[in-house]
């Protein structure tokens, strides 16, 4: 009898063994899938360019941004990268820099700031614009908040000096401005670990503690140089200064120490 | 000001050159990027961030704009897009160049409105602009 059970359970077991292995393939399957998938988007061994940069990468593509569009470059061969799409922004020379953000590109105009998502990186689309008075704004921004300086002077128009908070939470339609805040001459910024280093030109190099990023609070001031752009990378702040550049230890966010300069 | 447009044949790694009119900055693998506006990029070592190394210099013609992915140096040589293979250094070679890609160095006004000296195409590419004295203008916008 319990030899005919066993003969009997035999098959049965095994069918249940097959049927895990099964499920055991087609999750490594998927697994390896995803893997490919994440390796596109974040592995990708880019570096990283300032908030006033015209080019960038995300993922395996380039994207320029010249006076009037944005263009898509495909990257699937890196040495050899082709053309894949353009898309008609603004008029008159009116863009000015491009920063990325996860699937979305953060886009500075002399009149706006566009949102633009890249969920298709190979056909960006406008999801979102926050118009402006006329000025010069580089951009950075995390999934809440995009953090923008408006500047007058040199070949921008306007007559404003400014540091604006947008929530782009929402995602589409016209980000709502949540701050504002009078600068001197600012032009690029730095976003790291809720701080945000905005160059203020000969004015000097602004932390501003953004754990709150509707409600920045300034918390030093670094002068010396006239500042222009910066990167945050781990703990070192590489800025480019007029005549140069200069670069921080951040370890201690709020107060970063020069390291060295670079003139010359 | 004016160019004779050309693709370039190649491009080569020299000596660290001095800034001189400093651009837009980019780090990759503890290697600094800045571009010498209009002429090239900088490549600085930043192993040690409290005491970089200039490596060398990079010419690149109408250079204003970096990024790179992997091993290729994207950048532009005017309004061209130009790749280059960064693999070994004392051996950068140009992977792709693409023609009028973009728009970065407008050929037919300047960057700031106002009169200018009309674009005589006889005279070439147009580069960039300078600010000069000029006398009856014609062109304005």
């Amino acid at each position: 009898m319990a030899g005919r059970r066993r003969k009997f359970i035999h098959p049965n077991a095994n069918t249940k063994m097959k049927l895990r292995y099964l499920y055991i393939l087609v999750f490594i399957l998927l697994a390896a899938i995803g893997c490919e998938k994440d390796s596109n988007r974040s592995v990708a061994a880019t570096g990283k360019g300032g908030s006033t940069a015209r080019f960038t990468i995300s993922g395996v593509h380039l994207y320029v941004v010249d006076g009037d569009e944005l263009h898509t470059f495909s990257l699937q061969n890196p040495a050899e990268p082709e053309q894949v799409n353009s898309l008609q922004l603004g008029w008159n020379n009116s863009i000015e820099t491009i920063f990325p953000w996860k699937d979305k590109l953060f886009i500075g105009s002399t009149d706006a700031m566009y949102v633009i998502s890249i969920s298709n990186p190979r056909q960006p689309v406008v999801e979102g614009t926050a118009s402006h008075i006329r000025a010069c704004d580089p951009v950075v921004a995390d999934d809440k908040y995009a953090y923008v300086t408006v500047r007058t002077g040199n070949n921008c128009s306007g007559d404003i000096n400014a540091l604006y908070v947008y929530d782009v939470s929402a995602g589409a339609g016209s980000p709502s401005r949540v701050f504002s805040q009078d600068m001197n001459n600012p032009h690029g910024l730095g976003l790291h670990n809720n701080y945000l280093y905005v160059c203020d030109g000969a004015a000097g190099l602004d932390v501003f503690n953004v754990q709150d990023g509707a409600n920045p609070r300034l918390v030093t001031t670094k002068k010396g140089y006239t500042f222009f752009d910066c990167i945050p990378v781990d703990n070192v702040l590489v800025c480019m200064i007029e005549g140069g550049m200069v670069l921080y230890d951040i370890s201690t966010p709020a107060n970063p120490v020069v390291l060295s300069e670079i003139k010359k | 000001m004016y160019a004779e447009k050309a693709k370039p044949s190649s491009v080569s790694f020299q000596q660290p050159q001095a800034i001189e009119n400093a651009g837009k900055i980019y780090v990759k693998d503890k290697l600094l990027y800045q571009v010498e506006n209009g002429k090239g990029i900088h490549v600085i070592s930043i192993t040690d961030p409290s005491k970089p190394v200039r490596e060398g210099f990079i010419p690149i013609a109408g250079a204003q704009e970096i990024s790179i992915l992997n091993n290729s140096l994207y950048t532009n040589t005017y309004n061209d897009l130009l790749v280059l293979d960064i693999s070994s250094p004392e051996n950068i070679t140009i992977t792709k160049y693409i023609e009028n890609a973009f728009t970065l160095v407008s050929t037919v006004t300047p960057p700031e409105s106002g009169y200018f000296e009309c674009v005589d195409p006889a005279k070439g590419m147009v580069i960039g602009w300078t600010k000069k004295k000029i006398y009856s203008p014609k062109c304005k916008y």
